[in-house]
């Protein structure tokens, strides 16, 4: 069920009018049943397996919290990364072994043929949200054996902060001591309700009118490189940078808001982070629960910071290749994670000067954000082409400034990348929330109308989010 | 429900939905569906034109072969007296309607048939433009009902039931537009500015009317009707528009992008309700010519580099060949008239129409075809 839909609209006015009709201490089964009412309504086998997953990893943490023994710590990290590795990186590690050796028992089509003899199945299916939960799972464990989680969690408390659907499908990814707290007593608040429903009506207008649109321009582009020109293809990944933005941003508001709305405070992902001066300062505002995850649960357990120059600047970019990896399988999201990892390194050691006069300074600030955005709309090419061969293709078209077809809608485009900034902007200096807190009901009421008449002049015709395919 | 402040998102988005039925009503839709979007006009006359057959099919059952055409607005050019003609003792009526999919041609099949229609011959336009996403998108906003999405949605455990047509998005689509008007009708004051401006516009004896947007479309709803009833439902073009080879080689690019042919990838929805369409044609024993609408050299030749687009093509071809194996007494012939010797006239109004002077050659071709092909039983 995708949140832009009607039913999710129905469903969650029915689950609305339930949990608030409920007593405190049975909300948390209703979060629990209504969560996988909702992954069921993707794959009833699937929520099956997801609760498995569930199940086996309480099992462990169980284990942990009455015997204190970390002697089955690596057997649960290693089973949550099998079923990741096994459902998502499968078919990617077939093509590296096909890649190497040539040979065609490797081929996709030949290991689904011999899947579809012994099982039935067509092929192996990728599993909602799994890169998200696999890593909550994962950070779950690992601050388990740091002893950071004092108080054994009860299944249910677990399961809802595992399945909790607001977020199970995209994140954020959550943190014990961000959600588990809030579980002791769910209590509605004024100011929290209100400022959900805004947060639903903003993230839905970043995706439908924002995301959904610009995908629809610019799609054929990245699909067909070497057909359009250079400019179609420069604005393509600034269109890109419109679109990917809006989309998750747009998903997290209204994960947020929907969270808010069953009293529940969800972390931020977001903080303008188009307006950062740094490809250094952007993954602090940019996917925040993710790039903070790495940072915890990769980069600091490799050494981090703490090791000699040359080898912390290893540890980076090990980690944001593995980021990369996590975002796909397919060697144009390694590359991706990789060249960021290059950059961030580079920018540890290359100092701007900072200018005198204020003047001056803004207009250097100016320019470093410039470049961070540049930087990052660049590396889309990789992030975005289905494979090495298009991102090759439309980098040349862009360096080369080459003919072909000249996209339509570029006036739109460039309108729509300056509403981004303005709402990176909004975002940065927390003035949406308040806003929200400023027009109170009223305001959302008038919010309301807005939405409908702008959703219905301007939703094309509606697709996934972004970051479910991850 | 305590405290009373739960209540307000919930009022407030009540409040919203009952504002936007305002919306559906005729004099505020006559204010803001714009004039020169003619489509939802055609769209929902067909309900007319279903209820002109029902009316007029008793008489002509006793007397005369009963045919239909399903297709896009390039079989809506067809002008059915000459098919009938052709055909000879016949009535022939055209339900098609512009970027109408698979999908509608196997609604109104049904549709007809359940009003105990007999059908003696069908003419079904399929290529991959009637395969995309693209041609849902005005069946989903204006035509279609609940019954028919519902009895065609696939709830299956992947979306793979192929006994069933429509997707969950397409169904969730399709109640979205019927139950939000702003959806369905989208408010824009330039329309609302348009519909009172005065147009000029083609009269009778080659004169020039002026008029103002609303009127046009009152005049053009009544017209749609009298053309139910006189042409049984086609809309001939008679004009030959003047255009150039460059002019036509940019409309075949844009037309290639715009419709989705670019990166075509097949509805799921369009190519189940096509199978369909195919089995009950079969399953009833009715004569049908499934045929491939001729396209400019322009656009053959962005058509003939896309892999995806040829398969669809191939695609057709063998499933009119395997239902024909599966039902062996069935009459399903398939005709790719874009390769097609005998069709000499190729001018063209754009990359897909062929000028109104074609048509005459083109519907003598197809219903040579259907004679020859089948014995046209009463």
């Amino acid at each position: 069920m995708r949140f832009t839909t009607l039913s999710f609209l129905l469903f969650f006015l029915v689950v609305y009018f339930i949990y608030w009709n409920t007593a405190s201490r049975r909300k948390l089964l209703l979060i629990f049943i209504t969560s996988l009412v909702f992954y069921a309504a993707w794959s009833i086998p699937f929520m099956f397996h997801f609760l498995l997953i569930v199940a086996i990893n309480y099992y462990f943490i169980n284990y942990r919290y009455t015997t204190n023994s970390d002697r089955r710590f690596n057997w649960i990290i290693g089973l949550n990364l099998a079923n990741l590795f096994f459902f998502k990186y499968f078919y990617f590690f077939l093509l590296f072994l096909l890649d190497i050796t040539g040979l065609k028992i490797f081929a996709a089509d030949e290991f689904n043929k011999v899947l579809f003899d012994r099982t039935g199945f067509t092929h192996i299916i990728l599993p909602l949200a799994i890169s998200f939960y696999t890593f909550q799972l994962i950070a779950f464990q690992v601050d388990v054996k740091r002893n950071l989680i004092k108080e054994q969690p009860s299944f249910i408390e677990f399961a809802v902060f595992i399945l909790f659907f607001p977020q199970l499908v995209a994140g954020p990814i959550v943190r014990h001591s961000e959600f588990f707290y809030q579980l002791k007593e769910i209590k509605p608040d004024e100011k929290q309700i209100m400022t959900g429903a805004y947060l639903i009506l903003l993230g839905l207008v970043k995706k439908i009118l924002i995301a959904d649109n610009m995908g629809s321009y610019i799609t054929n582009t990245f699909q067909n490189p070497g057909a359009y020109s250079g400019i179609s293809s420069v604005l393509a990944i600034a269109g890109y940078s419109v679109q990917v933005y809006n989309d998750f941003s747009g998903y997290t508001d209204i994960a947020r808001g929907l969270g808010r709305m069953m009293g529940l405070e969800l972390p931020e992902n977001f903080n303008g982070p188009y307006l950062s001066k740094s490809l250094s300062e952007l993954w602090q505002r940019w996917h925040i629960t993710l790039s903070t995850w790495i940072r915890d649960y990769i980069y600091i357990p490799l050494g981090g910071s703490r090791a000699t120059p040359f080898r912390s600047s290893l540890n980076l970019i090990a980690t944001f290749t593995a980021a990369g990896a996590w975002h796909g399988a397919n060697y144009t999201y390694i590359l991706w994670g990789l060249a960021h990892g290059l950059i961030l390194t580079l920018e540890r050691y290359v100092t701007f000067p900072v200018p005198g006069s204020k003047t001056l300074n803004r207009l250097f600030t100016g320019v470093k954000v410039f470049y961070t955005w540049s930087v990052f709309t660049l590396l889309i090419i990789l992030f975005n082409s289905p494979d090495i061969q298009r991102a090759w293709d439309m980098t040349k078209m862009i360096f080369t400034a080459g003919d072909g077809i000249e996209m339509k809608n570029r006036e739109t485009i460039l309108q729509l990348l300056v509403l981004t900034f303005i709402l990176n902007y909004f975002q940065k200096n927390d003035l949406q929330n308040r806003l929200f807190l400023k027009f109170k009901w009223t305001g959302l009421v008038i919010a309301g109308l807005l939405c409908l008449f702008l959703l219905g002049r301007f939703a094309p015709g509606g697709s996934t989010f972004i970051y479910f395919q991850f | 429900m305590k405290p009373l402040y739960l209540l307000k998102p919930v009022a407030i988005l009540l409040f919203i939905f009952l504002f936007d039925k305002i919306f559906f009503l005729p004099a505020v839709k006559e204010q803001t569906v714009v004039w020169y979007q003619i489509e939802p006009l055609i769209y929902e006359s067909r309900d007319d034109l279903l209820n002109v057959i029902t009316e007029k099919y008793p008489l002509y059952n006793r007397e005369k072969k009963t045919g239909l055409i399903l297709g896009t607005s390039r079989s809506g050019a067809f002008k059915c007296d000459e098919i009938s003609g052709q055909i000879g003792n016949a009535v022939t009526w055209n339900f098609s309607a512009p970027l109408a999919g698979t999908a509608w041609h196997n609604y109104w099949l049904h549709r007809i048939l359940d009003k105990d229609i007999k059908l003696s011959y069908v003419i079904i336009e399929a290529d991959p433009l009637l395969f995309t996403n693209e041609a849902l998108t005005y069946p989903l906003t204006y035509s279609f009902d609940t019954k028919y999405v519902l009895a065609n949605l696939d709830l299956s455990l992947f979306g793979n039931d192929p006994e069933k047509g429509f997707s969950f998005d397409a169904a969730e689509t399709f109640f979205l537009k019927n139950s939000f008007a702003l959806y369905k009708y989208p408010f824009n004051i330039s329309h609302i500015k348009e519909n009172h401006k005065e147009i000029m516009i083609p009269g009778e004896n080659n004169t020039i009317q002026i008029t103002n947007g609303i009127k046009f479309k009152e005049n053009y709803a009544i017209k749609i009707n009298e053309i139910n009833r006189s042409k049984f439902g086609s809309i001939p073009n008679d004009i030959q528009m003047p255009v150039t080879p460059e002019m036509l080689k940019k409309d075949a690019l844009n037309s290639f992008i715009k419709f989705g042919l670019m990166n075509f990838q097949a509805s799921t929805t369009q190519t189940r309700l096509f199978r369909n369409t195919l089995e009950t044609l079969a399953k009833n024993s009715i004569p049908a010519v499934i045929y491939r609408p001729p396209m400019t050299y322009e656009l053959d030749e962005l058509v003939r580099a896309s892999k995806p687009n040829m398969a669809m093509i191939a695609d057709i071809e063998k499933m009119v060949a395997d239902m024909k194996i599966k039902y062996p007494a069935s009459q399903l012939v398939y005709m790719d008239l874009q390769n097609d010797k005998d069709l000499k006239c190729r001018t063209f109004n754009d990359s897909y129409h062929l000028s109104g002077i074609c048509y005459d050659e083109v519907s003598s071709i197809l219903t040579k075809k259907l004679k020859s092909a089948f014995l046209l039983q009463q």
